[in-house]
C-alpha cells in the first residue's frame, strides 16, 4: 500500500518536476518568474485536442504539432512581450506575466469555450502489476509513459546543459550575461532558446496530464502551483533541486491523500512545504547567495 | 478638511438611479471591491509586497459573516466586525512565516495559500462544502429596508471611514516607517525600523480590509461558494490596484469600477472579458505607471506609488 | 591610417547620463605592442575598455584590423580577434575551470583540435589551472581566478588582448607572476592593451603608456621618456 502510493507519488511528482524545470530554466537565463507558465502549456493542450480530437490527426503528429506550438509560444512571449521591458522591476514583471495569464485564459475561453474536453491516454493496455512479498503494485501504462517521457526530457536537458557547447554557453549567460558576451556568446539568442525549451516542456507537461485533468482553461492551475512550489523547495536556481523538489512533493501529496485526507491533500502538502521553507528558507538545494532578484 | 471634499459627489451618485436597483447594486459591488482593493493597495504601496492570494481573505470574511448571520443569527454589524477580525488573525498566522520571504517568493506562497483556503472551504460541513451558503439575509435595521440604496450608503460610509484612517496612518510616524522600509529595507533597518513588524502590520491590515469587503460581499450577493474565491479573484484584486493607480483610494476605486463595470458593459458582446482585463493590466503597467488615475489627472491622495 | 596599427581609436566618448566618463580620447595600439592606460580610480580607464568591447554605448570611431567596429554588437567582437579580460576576474563561478576555458573558445567552437591545443597551451602557461581543471571556478583562490580569466581570454587566440586591472587584489608575488605571463603572451605575438592602477608594474612591460585623468589623456608617450616620479605625484594621486 505504501509502495503503491510512493510509486504513484513519483509519477505525479515527475510532472511537478518538469514544470519546475521549465520555470527554472527560463528564470535562470532571463530572470523572469513566469506566472503564466501553466497557461502557456494549456494552450498547447488545446492545440493537441484540436489536432487529435477535432481534426482526426494521429496521436504522434498531434503531439509534435502541439509541442512545437508550445516552443513557439515560449519564443513569442519572451521576444515579443518580456524582452522589450527587461529592465522593469521584478514586481512589475510578475504582474506582466499575471496579465499574460489572464490573456491566455481568456483566449482559450474565446476559442474553445469552457467545456471540459477529453484527451485519451496514448497507452490504454492492461496495467503493469508488480508482485513482491505479500503486496502488489499496479501501474497503468499511461503512467509508465509519463515517467518515461519525463525521465527522457530530464536526461536530455541535463546532457544538453552539461555536455554541449551551447548548453554551457547558456549556463554562462545565466551566471553573468555581460561576461558571456565577452566570450562571443549571443546572449539574446540563448535567452530565446531557454524560453523555447521552457515553452516546449510546458506543452509536454500539459499534454501528458490532460487525460487526467481534462482540457479546460484552468487545467494547469494546480500543476503550475505545485511546479512553483517544487522549484521554490529546490531553491529555484537548481536543476537537481527542482527534480528532487517535484518528486518529494508528489510523494508527500499521495501519502497525505491516502492517510490523512483526500480532499485536503493540496492544503496539507502546501503546509508541509511552507514548514520546510521556514526551517530552510533557501530551499533544499538552494544557495544562500544573494538571489537574482 | 479639503481632502475630504471629493467624497461629496459620491453621496449624490445614487439619486438619478433610484428607479434602477440593478445599476445601484453594481455601484454597491464597485464599493465592496474598492474596499478589498484598498486592502491589496495597503500591501503593495505601503509594504512593497505582492499577494496573489487575497481572494482567501475575501473568502474568510464572506464565510465568517455568512455563517454567523445564517447559523447563529448574529446581528450583521457584529458579524461584519468579526469577519474583519478573523481575516486579520488568519493574516497574522499566515504572514508570520510567509513574510520571511519576499518578492515573488511571497507571491508563490500567497498563491498557494489562496488555493489551500479555497480547498478547505470546499471540505467542511459548516461552510456548505462545494455548494456553499445560500439565502444570506441582507442586513436591515432602523428606518432602512434592505434596498440597494441603503447598501450603497453603508458601503460608501465604510470606504470613507477607511479613507480617513488610512490617510491618518499614512502621515504618522508608523506610516513613514512603512514607506522607508518599502523604499529600502536595509536603510530602514539602519534607522531601527523593525521591517518584519511593519510588513506584518501591512499584511494584517490588508487581510482585515479584504475580510470586511468579503463580509459585505456575502450579504450583498446573498450566495457564496468556493468557486467564487479563485485565483482569478486574487488576480483581479491586484489588477484593480495596478489598473486604477496605486496609492490612492480614488485610483483603486477607478480600478474596481473598471473590473466590475466592464463585464456588464460588454455582456451583450461575444468578447472574453479576461482578455481585455489581461491586456489592460499589461498595457497600463507599461505605459501608464500611475494607472488610469493618470488619465483623469487626479493627484495622489497618499504618497507616491511603488511598482 | 598606418597599417601597423592593429587598433585605432578616434574621439572616443562615453557618457553615463549627464556624466562624461571618457571625453574624446584618441589612441592606438601597434602590432604586437604592449600599451598601458594608467590613471587613478574613476579616471575612465575601465569605461574605455568596456566601450572597445562594445558593452557600453559610446561615440567616436574604433578601428580594429582596418575594420570599423564602433557599432559592432559585443558578442561579435571576440570573433574578430579582440578579447577583453574583464575587471575583478569575471569568471563563471558555477562552471568548472575547464568549462570556463572552453567558453573562452566559444568564438572558435567549430575547430575542436585548435581548442584542445589552446587548452594545452593555457595549462602550460598556468600549471595550477591544469591541476584544478575539474574544480568549480568559484572555489579557486584570487590569483588562480585571475589566471583563469587570462587563460580564458587567450583561448580564442586574440590578436589583441585587453586586460582590465589584472593586478587588483593580488599579492606582490602573484602580480609579478601574472605580469611575467603577460610578457610571455606578448612574445608569442599577441598585442596587449592594459588598464592598470599599478603604474610601476604596468610600465615594466609596456612600450608606450597613456595616463588618464578625468576622462582625458594627460600624458602619452614612450615609457622610457616618462619620469615615473612626476607621473606618480602629479597624475596618479599616490
Amino acid at each position: 500500500m505504501v509502495f503503491q502510493q510512493i510509486i504513484a507519488g513519483i509519477i505525479t511528482g515527475s510532472l511537478y518536476a518538469i514544470v519546475a524545470l521549465g520555470l527554472v530554466i527560463a528564470y535562470k537565463v532571463t530572470g523572469v518568474m513566469n506566472f503564466a507558465y501553466g497557461y502557456m502549456g494549456m494552450i498547447s493542450a488545446y492545440i493537441f485536442f484540436t489536432c487529435f480530437s477535432m481534426m482526426g490527426m494521429n496521436y504522434i503528429l498531434s503531439f509534435f504539432i502541439a509541442v512545437t506550438f508550445g516552443s513557439f509560444v515560449g519564443y513569442a512571449v519572451e521576444r515579443g512581450l518580456l524582452r522589450p521591458v527587461r529592465n522593469i522591476s521584478p514586481a512589475s514583471m510578475v504582474i506582466i506575466t499575471l496579465g499574460l495569464l489572464l490573456v491566455l485564459e481568456g483566449t482559450a475561453l474565446q476559442i474553445w469555450g469552457n467545456n471540459y474536453q477529453q484527451i485519451p491516454n496514448l497507452l490504454n493496455g492492461l496495467p503493469f502489476i508488480l508482485r513482491f512479498g505479500g503486496g502488489i503494485i499496479v501501474i497503468p501504462q499511461q503512467n509508465i509513459l509519463i515517467l518515461g517521457v519525463v525521465t527522457a526530457v530530464i536526461i536530455a536537458l541535463i546532457l544538453y546543459l552539461n555536455l554541449t557547447f551551447q548548453g554551457k554557453a547558456m549556463r554562462a549567460v545565466a551566471q553573468n550575461e555581460e561576461i558571456a558576451k565577452l566570450m562571443g556568446i549571443n546572449s539574446s539568442l540563448m535567452m530565446s532558446i531557454s524560453w523555447i525549451i521552457s515553452g516546449s516542456i510546458g506543452a509536454l507537461a500539459a499534454i501528458l496530464v490532460a487525460p487526467q485533468t481534462f482540457v479546460y482553461p484552468d487545467m494547469m492551475l494546480s500543476l503550475q502551483i505545485m511546479g512553483f512550489t517544487a522549484a521554490v523547495l529546490g531553491g529555484f536556481e537548481s536543476i537537481p533541486g527542482s527534480i528532487i523538489g517535484g518528486i518529494s512533493i508528489g510523494i508527500i501529496e499521495n501519502l497525505v491523500g491516502t492517510y490523512i485526507s483526500t480532499n485536503l491533500k493540496t492544503t496539507f502538502s502546501l503546509a508541509i512545504i511552507v514548514a520546510i521553507l521556514i526551517v530552510k528558507p533557501e530551499g533544499l538545494l538552494g544557495s544562500t547567495k544573494a538571489r537574482r532578484v | 478638511m479639503k481632502k475630504y471634499l471629493w467624497f461629496i459627489p459620491f453621496v449624490l451618485v445614487p439619486l438619478p438611479f433610484l428607479g434602477y436597483p440593478f445599476l445601484l447594486s453594481i455601484f454597491v459591488l464597485i464599493g465592496i471591491y474598492t474596499i478589498a482593493a484598498i486592502g491589496m493597495d495597503v500591501l503593495t504601496t505601503w509594504a512593497g509586497q505582492i499577494s496573489i492570494g487575497n481572494a482567501a481573505f475575501f473568502a474568510v470574511g464572506a464565510y465568517t459573516s455568512a455563517i454567523l448571520v445564517v447559523n447563529f443569527h448574529v446581528p450583521f454589524l457584529i458579524a461584519f466586525l468579526a469577519s474583519g477580525l478573523f481575516a486579520m488573525i488568519i493574516g497574522i498566522v499566515v504572514g508570520l512565516p510567509a513574510l520571511r520571504v519576499s518578492g515573488f517568493y511571497l507571491a508563490v506562497v500567497t498563491m498557494a495559500f489562496g488555493i489551500a483556503v479555497q480547498q478547505i472551504i470546499g471540505v467542511f460541513q459548516i461552510t456548505g462544502g462545494y455548494n456553499g451558503i445560500r439565502n444570506i439575509p441582507v442586513p436591515s435595521f432602523w428606518i432602512f429596508k434592505a434596498s440597494p440604496v441603503y447598501q450603497y450608503y453603508i458601503v460608501l460610509f465604510i470606504v470613507f471611514l477607511i479613507f480617513i484612517v488610512l490617510s491618518r496612518i499614512s502621515f504618522s510616524k508608523s506610516g513613514l516607517a512603512l514607506f522607508a522600509m518599502r523604499d529600502s529595507e536595509i536603510a530602514a533597518r539602519a534607522f531601527g525600523v523593525n521591517s518584519l513588524k511593519y510588513k506584518l502590520a501591512a499584511f494584517a491590515a490588508s487581510a482585515a480590509l479584504t475580510g470586511l469587503a468579503g463580509s459585505l460581499y456575502a450579504s450583498a450577493i446573498g450566495f457564496i461558494s468556493p468557486s467564487q474565491f479563485d485565483l482569478t479573484l486574487s488576480l483581479d484584486l491586484l489588477a484593480m490596484v495596478i489598473v486604477g493607480g496605486t496609492g490612492s483610494v480614488m485610483g483603486v476605486m477607478i480600478g474596481a469600477a473598471f473590473f466590475v463595470g466592464l463585464p456588464f458593459l460588454l455582456s451583450g458582446y461575444n468578447i472574453s472579458i479576461t482578455i481585455i482585463q489581461g491586456v489592460a493590466l499589461i498595457v497600463i503597467l507599461l505605459f501608464l505607471p500611475k494607472g488610469l488615475l493618470q488619465i483623469f489627472k487626479i493627484t495622489d491622495l497618499f504618497k507616491k506609488k511603488v511598482i | 591610417m598606418a597599417t601597423d596599427h592593429i587598433l585605432e581609436v578616434e574621439n572616443l566618448t562615453v557618457k553615463y547620463g549627464p556624466i562624461e566618463a571618457v571625453r574624446g580620447t584618441n589612441f592606438f595600439v601597434g602590432n604586437q605592442e604592449v600599451v598601458s592606460i594608467l590613471g587613478a580610480n574613476g579616471a575612465g580607464k575601465s569605461s574605455t575598455l568596456k566601450a572597445l568591447a562594445g558593452l557600453i554605448p559610446h561615440e567616436g570611431k574604433i578601428t580594429f584590423l582596418s575594420k570599423d567596429i564602433s557599432r559592432t554588437e559585443p558578442y561579435k567582437i571576440p570573433y574578430l580577434g579582440l578579447t577583453l579580460c574583464p575587471e575583478r576576474r569575471g569568471i563563471f563561478p558555477d562552471l568548472s575551470v575547464e568549462d570556463n576555458l572552453l567558453l573562452g573558445a566559444y568564438a572558435i567552437r567549430k575547430n575542436k583540435n585548435l581548442i584542445k591545443e589552446n587548452i594545452k597551451k593555457v595549462y602550460a602557461l598556468f600549471q595550477r589551472l591544469g591541476e584544478r581543471k575539474r574544480q568549480l571556478a568559484g572555489t579557486l583562490s584570487g590569483g588562480e581566478q585571475q589566471m583563469l580569466a587570462i587563460g580564458r581570454a587567450l583561448m580564442n587566440e586574440p590578436k589583441l588582448l585587453m586586460l582590465d586591472e589584472p593586478s587588483l587584489g593580488l599579492s606582490p608575488k602573484l602580480v609579478d607572476f601574472i605580469f611575467d605571463s603577460l610578457k610571455t603572451i606578448n612574445k608569442s605575438g599577441t598585442a596587449i592593451l592594459l588598464v592598470e592602477q599599478n603604474a610601476m608594474i604596468a610600465m615594466e612591460i609596456s612600450s608606450r603608456i597613456y595616463v588618464m585623468q578625468n576622462g582625458k589623456f594627460a600624458i602619452s608617450g614612450n615609457t622610457k621618456d616618462v619620469d615615473f616620479q612626476t607621473l606618480k605625484m602629479k597624475y596618479l594621486g599616490v
